[in-house]
């Protein structure tokens, strides 16, 4: 059983630039989408997990943000229900408008949202 | 504590070999500026421009906007950037009104904004009604997204201050008078007039999204009490280049309607008894902590009410409620100003959070419209990134350079401090 925090995602800076593994760890999966990494992160909320970092990116535009990071905790003995209203106004907040993957986007401008998905996740490893 | 804050008002400005004020023309030594800026190593080049009301321009994108400023009894402009600590909001300070510096720089390509100076984008920022000098800088190959905001933010607190020098010996056109008493008087004084704080929320997520206040990181910050003259003073400045729409511009900080607003109504119809900074962590611990920290600072206040404004949009709307919620649990109304991101249509919900204690809230319109600007004959900076930008998607800009874009995308179109004209009546 992990009693660490876990970072949920699709942003691969993550895989190549965290290599300190003490105080987290990682989930992540570059193929999946925006729509995935939030669902899978509702359902980890369902089995006890608490979300540590707000799931919503702040002043992105939702549906253009191809990449999405969260930090959940370990799994609890009971359900937070704050962290699933959250993340059920995360979910309605897309409007069925979601990102297309990462991959179906042009290198560039992805780059441009993993540094700065990244630079704003970072500090929970710190 | 007393700020005497004068104004200039600039009536047009131009590029010459010595910086002064005459007869209202602006004159800026161009090369003088330069070489105050090239101390910055880091910096490659820099074209420099003016551009007026009514020109026929596009400025895309915008980095920040900062007004020139000058202290002629001594101190410093931007405290903690340039020069030594200094506290402010005591003394004269001399701004260069109509005018503002404005600087571009490709950070990231998606997220600075447009400011148009004339056509229908024009209505929908205040920019287009100053006369900007405009700073399109390069930065040295191989800067990395750190330094390169961090270059941008410095070059424009630079020029400002320099820029500003100019009103050295020049009579303010006017000189208005802000007096910030000890609590305990405020308190005292004005009767039964009710006790109104300002909760100033400043946007803090991380690189792009932040804001220093006397150059401290303010996601570092714990809610604190500041002096409004403070506010307008310098002491808060923007490292915060996404969503154009909503984010606080220096400008906006060293003009806070806000405060303006309440200084006109103390005395009269509120006793404005201070100012609450407080941050916008994206740890949800980090918005618990800071929201409880306002909300107890405001009781020890003794707060009748306060009006809460907000920076930004997504996960900032759960600071605003946590706020909201946690003031009114202590008996103080709140009256929130935000903005909202309510779909195209202006029928979906407008925040990512809400609660019933928020009642009385102020929009200052919906960053979803979409809104057609015309080609303009002059664009300073890079036309393409409209494609990119919050507010744009592929195909927003046009082959003959219009470009089809959210107003989420144009600088201040949004702001939540009611700086511009947008709102919503109920009929």
């Amino acid at each position: 059983m992990p009693n660490r925090n876990i970072i949920v995602t699709n942003n691969r800076l993550f895989l190549q630039k965290f290599r300190d593994k003490s105080v987290l760890d990682l989930k992540v999966d570059e193929r999946e989408t925006v729509r995935e990494v939030v669902l899978a992160v509702r359902d980890s909320i369902h089995r006890g997990h608490r979300l540590i970092s707000h799931p919503l990116s702040g002043n992105f535009k939702p549906e253009r943000n191809p990449l999405k990071s969260i930090v959940i905790s370990p799994p609890e003995d009971e359900y937070d229900h704050y962290s699933l209203k959250l993340i059920e106004r995360t979910i309605d907040f897309y409007r069925g408008k979601w990102p297309d993957s990462p991959q179906l986007m042009e290198d560039s401008l992805v780059r441009d949202f993993a540094r700065i998905d990244f630079e704003l996740i970072k500090n929970f490893t710190e | 504590m007393e700020l005497e804050l004068g104004r200039i008002f600039i009536e047009d400005v131009e590029f010459d070999s010595e910086n002064k004020i005459e007869d209202g023309k602006l004159i800026i030594d161009k090369d003088g500026l330069w070489e105050e800026v090239r101390e910055d190593h880091r910096l490659k080049s820099i074209d420099f421009e003016i551009v007026r009301p009514g020109d026929n321009t596009r400025i895309i994108p915008v980095k920040d906007v900062i007004e020139p400023r000058y202290k002629p009894e001594g101190g410093e402009v931007f405290p903690g950037f340039l020069g030594s600590e200094d506290v402010v909001g005591t003394g004269r300070t001399v701004a260069l009104a109509n005018t503002a510096v404005v600087t571009t720089g490709d950070v990231v390509g998606y997220q600075e904004g447009i400011i148009d100076m004339s056509g229908p984008g024009a209505d929908y920022t205040p920019f287009s009604e100053t006369i900007n000098i405009v700073l399109d800088c390069e930065v040295e190959d191989g800067i990395k997204d750190h330094e390169h905001e961090e270059v941008l933010r410095l070059l424009g607190l630079t020029a400002a201050k320099y820029i500003g020098e100019a009103a050295a010996g020049v009579e303010p056109d006017e000189i208005v008078e802000y007096e910030h008493q000890p609590l305990l008087e405020a308190c005292a004084q004005n009767g039964d007039l009710p006790k109104v704080g300002y909760v100033y929320m400043l946007q803090s997520q991380g690189l792009l999204h932040d804001t220093y206040v006397y150059s401290v990181d303010a996601k570092e910050i714990l809610p604190t009490l500041i002096s409004p003259t403070e506010v307008m003073d310098g002491a808060i400045v923007s490292g915060n280049c996404v969503s154009a729409c909503d984010k606080n511009t220096t400008y906006f900080h060293q003009n806070n309607p806000v405060i303006e607003e309440l200084y006109r109504e103390h005395g009269e119809n509120l006793n404005f008894v201070g100012t609450i900074i407080t941050n916008e962590n994206v740890r949800l611990a980090e918005k618990e902590r800071s929201s409880s920290y306002t909300a107890r600072l405001a009781e020890r206040m003794g707060l009748d009410a306060a009006i809460i404004s907000e920076e930004g949009f997504g996960n900032p709307d759960a600071d605003l409620i946590m706020n909201c919620r946690k003031l009114e649990e202590r008996d103080i109304d709140t009256v929130l100003l935000t903005d909202e991101f309510a779909g195209s249509d202006g029928a979906s919900q407008s925040l990512a959070d809400s609660t019933p204690e928020a009642d009385a809230v102020v929009t200052a319109g919906n960053a979803n419209e979409v809104i057609e600007l015309p080609p303009m004959d002059r664009v300073i900076g890079r036309q393409d990134f409209a494609n990119r930008m919050a507010g744009g998607f592929e195909g927003s800009l046009k082959e003959d350079g219009g470009i089809e874009v959210e107003i989420q995308a144009i600088i201040g179109a949004t702001n939540e401090l009611g700086i511009n004209n947008l709102t919503a009546r109920e009929y």
